[in-house]
């Protein structure tokens, strides 16, 4: 303990304190800082925007439900426009167990079922096991991959399916990935069938996935909730993105200024110490 | 004897299988997708068992946690059985569609895991504050990146100075990324080289 009583213990409690105030503060009170909307969200907004209306969507939810604080803005703002863009589309889960709940959570909260007809514009999917060999299952032959939908109605039933058969159909693969569902989908759906894929990821697998963007394999690499708040704001539609950019921007700010002072508290100490 | 036939059985019939998908992967004979389908199909089932294997695994070590009356962990086992045979059940019974299993999902499991994920986060604040202590001039190079990281993911820093856009974007997009493709392709010739071991019956650790 220092000659102050302030122990490491009591030091992490007190930057929680200031980090959560920098959290609830923005939350309660949204402050509304500027934020530059950068090339990547842009340029998936495009390949969304371009898209001939009524074009197959493959849409993988292959986050799990912890990480949609992060995934989530992106994928309610890319969900929200291929659906406003009358896109059909069809989802499934790669690695999550939990995406066929999350998609339908999503189609409830936007109100899909008021505009869009669920086996003739949307189709939802079950959780297929098996990851890499799933999705090469699902590319080949989507009918022999799923006998049924996620409400156990048979494929012939749905009119969607009519023109769904493989990866081929496909003029557009989202992935909403904390998960592996990026690499699943470049390695299998890209290798093979040349498959234009938009991932929407975590800020720290941003690097790892990185390498997939720059070989092509990927065409638009989302991370975190701020690319979620620049697409939010590329289709006029604020969410959950754009208000925690306010807390995103305090607690950044919060960290490098706490970094500063307890490194020049240190720093004159150590000096005091040597005198 | 038997034990090694068996041995040498099983390392034949994973050997045929890798390379039958391998083979079937680039060349483009109708026959061969047809069985290399249903092939992909016995893997998904396979991989439903896994999650089967898990689900007994778990109840297996948590029912043996409550039995030994472990120290301080046998209440919160009773506790992961309860919920895990509760939401067990009504998905069998009601399915997941049913609204008594969405309200349990959307009400009781997306705010625990979203609580449990965002704790991480003070962890890390803390993690970061006593790694960013300059000792030496080494922290101090491992700082700098670092904290311009901080600044590039933070959207107020761009909006007083727009040159932490381009500078942030370069440590991750050039620095950062150069240094996790070289692990990549390290793990992925890994992971070739680990398959052809399997496929030429080299590599036998996997039959345990």
């Amino acid at each position: 303990m220092s000659k102050s009583g302030l122990t490491p213990a009591r030091m992490n409690y007190i930057l929680w304190a200031i980090f959560l105030a920098f959290m609830i503060i923005p939350a309660v009170r949204p402050i509304g800082i500027p934020f530059p909307i950068g090339p990547e969200a842009k340029h998936a907004y495009e390949l969304v925007q371009n898209l001939p209306e009524g074009s197959l969507v493959f849409f993988s939810v292959d986050a799990s439900i912890g990480g949609w604080a992060e995934v989530g803005p992106g994928g309610e703002a890319l969900f929200q426009h291929v659906m406003a863009k009358r896109h059909r589309v069809v989802f499934v889960a790669l690695t999550a167990p939990d995406g066929p709940l999350i998609a339908e959570q999503m189609v409830n909260k936007y109100h899909v079922k008021d505009t869009r007809k669920y086996g003739v514009d949307y189709v939802i999917f079950p959780y297929l096991p098996g990851g890499v060999t799933a999705a090469m299952a699902m590319a080949d032959d989507f009918w022999k991959a799923f006998g049924k939908d996620y409400y156990g109605s048979p494929l012939d039933t749905l009119p969607i399916m009519k023109d769904v058969h493989g990866a081929k159909d496909f003029k557009l693969a989202i992935t909403l990935d904390n998960n592996a569902g990026t690499e699943t989908l470049a390695t299998q759906w890209w290798t093979k069938y040349k498959t234009v894929i938009i991932s929407q990821t975590m800020v720290m697998m941003y690097s790892w996935l990185r390498p997939y963007k720059d070989g092509g394999q990927v065409e638009a690499l989302l991370s975190g909730a701020r690319h979620g708040a620049e697409y939010e704001y590329l289709i006029k539609s604020p969410g959950a993105g754009m208000a925690s950019t306010d807390m995103i921007s305090l607690t950044h700010a919060g960290m490098v200024i706490a970094v500063i002072i307890s490194n020049s508290v240190y720093y004159f100490v150590r000096k005091g110490e040597k005198k | 004897m038997s034990k090694y036939l068996k041995s040498l059985g099983a390392l034949y019939f994973a050997s045929a299988i890798a390379l039958f998908i391998f083979i079937e992967y680039y060349l483009a004979v109708p026959v061969l997708s047809a069985a290399s389908k249903e092939l992909q199909g016995f893997a998904i089932t396979a991989g439903g068992f896994a999650i089967v294997l898990g689900f007994t695994e778990m109840a297996r070590l948590h029912l043996t946690r409550i039995r030994k009356k472990t120290a301080k962990e046998w209440p919160f086992s009773i506790c992961l059985l309860v919920a895990l045979g509760v939401i067990t059940i009504l998905g069998l019974v009601l399915t997941p569609r049913h609204w008594i299993y969405q309200t349990l999902f959307g009400n009781v499991y997306t705010p625990l895991d979203s609580a449990m994920y965002a704790l991480t986060g003070f962890y890390i604040i803390s993690a970061t504050f006593r790694a960013f202590r300059i000792r030496s001039m080494d922290m101090l190079i491992f700082m700098i990146p670092a904290m311009l990281i901080l600044m590039y993911n933070g959207p107020i820093f761009a909006a007083v100075w727009e040159g932490f856009g381009p500078l942030g974007a370069w440590l991750v997009d050039v620095a950062n990324t150069a240094a996790l493709r070289a692990y990549r392709i390290t793990a992925a010739v890994g992971a070739v080289v680990f398959t052809v071991r399997v496929i030429l019956g080299i590599e036998r650790r996997w039959l345990g």
